[in-house]
């Protein structure tokens, strides 16, 4: 090669949204000596609103060897535009995803879309960095752990699965190398991946697996430098579960709370509600918490065992209470479409969170998305969904189209009519 | 809404203080039409301080675009609005301004939603439609034109004991289907509905 390998990586999110996930691909590539001086790396940190032949004018004067796009099933249409309009102005260009919306399925991806020439499955960054790797080098990339690609006679092939990452520290902080800066005093965080969690209509649980932790110094140095020095005024953590353990709180509110003293606000976290006190309430006060985020998802029976879920009603209204009197808010999130849930059960869960008054009640609609529980069991289960992104649910054996939109129009109301208090 | 004051803020106390459970106090100031009465601000105010949550008002909608009422009434703590919306094919006044209620009501509600939007504030507002020969046929543009001016529902009256024939029924589906392509809920009261429609059948009390 004579010159670095231009590469430029996109991420199309919802507005309001930076992705940590570019962060982290481009934080550990940049601190790999392999590519010193052999990568030269240009961030679009987009929302998905944004015109993708538009994009494409951003990008394509920047002649990019490689470009790398994060893909979930909000941003996954126009990502594909984009590449299109990519390809045929740009053949040399190799244009690589990853992400929820691909990973899982990279082959089927790849054979649908031509325009697509690697998916990086499973967690990105040491995968993206050995990509990168090999084209500095000009070798056959299609080798590499955790890589799917279409071999130059057109048939698409993966390799072998890569082993999640033991050591998360290993993975350079984005904020704390440079690579991301906090915008508008707000900043993301993630102290963990995995979920303790297997929700069939989830991908964090089955696609992240175990549980890994970041260190409690790196969070910490975080947390310091971003809200001591920088003067980040709120974090948006990205956990699935913020309490989750108690120990684990006690310590985060520790870190927290100094902030949170003189005016550091946390984002929505989600929290397991049924595992809140009033000790645990308190914490989350302490740490700035004003709003947290929870299910049940479903009341019925039927559905919480084919998506694996508990729900005790005695304890969740106990959770909502207890963070109630600590004076923070509680939303309380419903899917329409699970599977084994009738309308009158959706319902059902809608008249529970309304009586709990926790604050706001949310409805969404399922998507069954590629990797998780659902999407693999969908024929057995009776889900008829959209294959295209986002995926989302159709008819169930229990609920049929018409009364899924009939649903989902009535929930929004009730929602509307919630919401108008003073 | 009707009767004096005092009257009106006692019976605020009774149902404030006989309500039960979550969410609430909720109260609707109904009547036929709760802007004509001279004291509405100080009952509103009332019935916010004696700690009502969600406070709703019946109008006819036209009032809400005058002078300031749509903004005083948030002002004072109304939150949702039910619309009584006549629907009409030909004028019902020779009167110009008055030839065409829907459309007063139709300007009040936007400028209501207009009002909530310049202050930041989420609210409600929905529609109640009678339902009988007249209307019918006009009931799915009447869906349309409230769902353009931004209502999120609509509750479509019959009359006690009265039976629909099936060209009725069929302009009530046709409006319950009208409100849920266009994203809003369309409930029905006091008229049978075939088991197509039965989900569209709510109780007199909007249950």
């Amino acid at each position: 090669m004579t010159g670095p390998l231009k590469t430029v990586l996109i991420g199309l999110n919802s507005p309001g949204y930076q992705s940590l996930a570019l962060g982290y691909l481009r934080a550990y590539a940049q601190s790999d000596d392999r590519l010193k001086g052999r990568v030269a790396f240009q961030t679009f940190d987009l929302t998905v609103e944004v015109d993708p032949w538009w994009i494409a004018y951003r990008v394509l004067p920047l002649e990019p060897d490689v470009v790398g796009i994060s893909v979930t099933c909000w941003n996954a249409r126009a990502v594909f535009d984009l590449c299109r309009i990519i390809r045929a102005a740009s053949p040399a260009t190799r244009i690589v995803l990853g992400g929820p919306e691909v990973g899982p399925v990279a082959e089927a991806t790849l054979e649908a879309h031509p325009e697509i020439d690697m998916i990086v499955r499973g967690e990105g960054e040491i995968t993206f960095a050995e990509v990168l790797y090999a084209l500095t080098r000009g070798r056959d990339a299609s080798r590499v752990g955790g890589v799917s690609t279409r071999r130059p006679d057109g048939f698409v092939v993966s390799a072998p699965d890569r082993a999640l990452i033991a050591d998360l520290d290993s993975i350079p902080s984005p904020y704390l190398s440079g690579v991301m800066s906090p915008v508008e005093g707000g900043a993301y965080l993630e102290t963990y991946r995995g979920c303790p969690h297997r929700c069939g209509y989830c991908f964090e649980g089955k696609g992240y697996g175990r549980v890994r932790s970041f260190s409690r110094e790196r969070v910490e140095a975080e947390i310091e430098t971003l809200a001591g020095s920088h003067g980040v005024s709120s974090f948006s953590f990205i956990d699935p579960v913020f309490n989750l353990t108690s120990e684990r709180l006690e310590w985060l509110s520790a870190a927290l709370a100094p902030y949170a003293a003189k005016g550091l606000r946390l984002h929505t976290v989600e929290v397991d509600i049924e595992r809140v006190d009033d000790a645990a309430a308190e914490l989350l006060s302490l740490a700035g918490v004003g709003s947290v985020e929870t299910g049940p998802q479903s009341v019925g029976a039927a559905a919480l065992s084919e998506c694996r879920r508990t729900f005790h009603p005695e304890r969740f209204s106990a959770g909502v209470a207890a963070l109630k009197r600590a004076g923070i808010s509680v939303e309380c999130d419903l899917i329409i479409g699970l599977p084994g849930d009738s309308v009158l059960d959706f319902f059902d869960g809608i008249r529970f969170c309304l009586e709990l008054d926790p604050g706001k009640v949310q409805t969404s609609t399922l998507h069954v998305l590629p990797g998780t529980d659902l999407w693999s069991r969908a024929s057995e289960l009776g889900l008829v969904f959209d294959k295209e992104p986002p995926h989302e649910i159709i008819a169930t054996s229990t609920i049929g189209y018409v009364e899924l939109r009939r649903a989902e129009v009535r929930a929004t109301w009730i929602q509307q009519q919630y919401e108008s208090r003073l | 809404m009707f009767g004096e004051s005092a009257e009106i803020r006692a019976r605020i106390d009774e149902a404030v203080e006989g309500w039960v459970g979550a969410p609430g106090p909720n109260l609707v100031l109904g009547g036929a039409e709760a802007f004509a009465h001279p004291e509405l601000p100080a009952l509103v105010t009332y019935a916010v301080q004696v700690g009502v949550e969600r406070l709703a008002l019946e109008t006819g909608g036209g009032p809400l675009s005058t002078g300031e009422n749509a903004a005083g009434a948030l002002h004072v703590g109304v939150r949702h609005i039910i619309v009584r919306y006549v629907p009409c094919d030909e004028p019902m006044s020779e009167t110009p301004a008055l030839a065409d209620p829907s459309k007063l009501a139709l300007a009040g509600i936007r400028a209501f939603r207009r009002a909530a939007e310049a202050r930041g504030v989420k609210v409600a507002v929905s529609a109640v439609i009678g339902v009988c020969r007249h209307t019918g046929p006009l009931l799915p543009a009447a869906i349309a034109e409230l769902v353009d001016a931004g209502v999120g529902a609509v509750r479509l009256l019959g009359g006690e004991g009265a039976s629909a024939g099936s060209a009725q029924l069929a302009h009530v589906a046709a409006a319950c289907d009208t409100g849920v392509v266009n994203g809003v809920w369309v409930g029905v009261s006091g008229i049978e509905l075939p088991a197509s429609h039965a989900a569209h059948v709510e109780k007199r009390d909007g249950r």
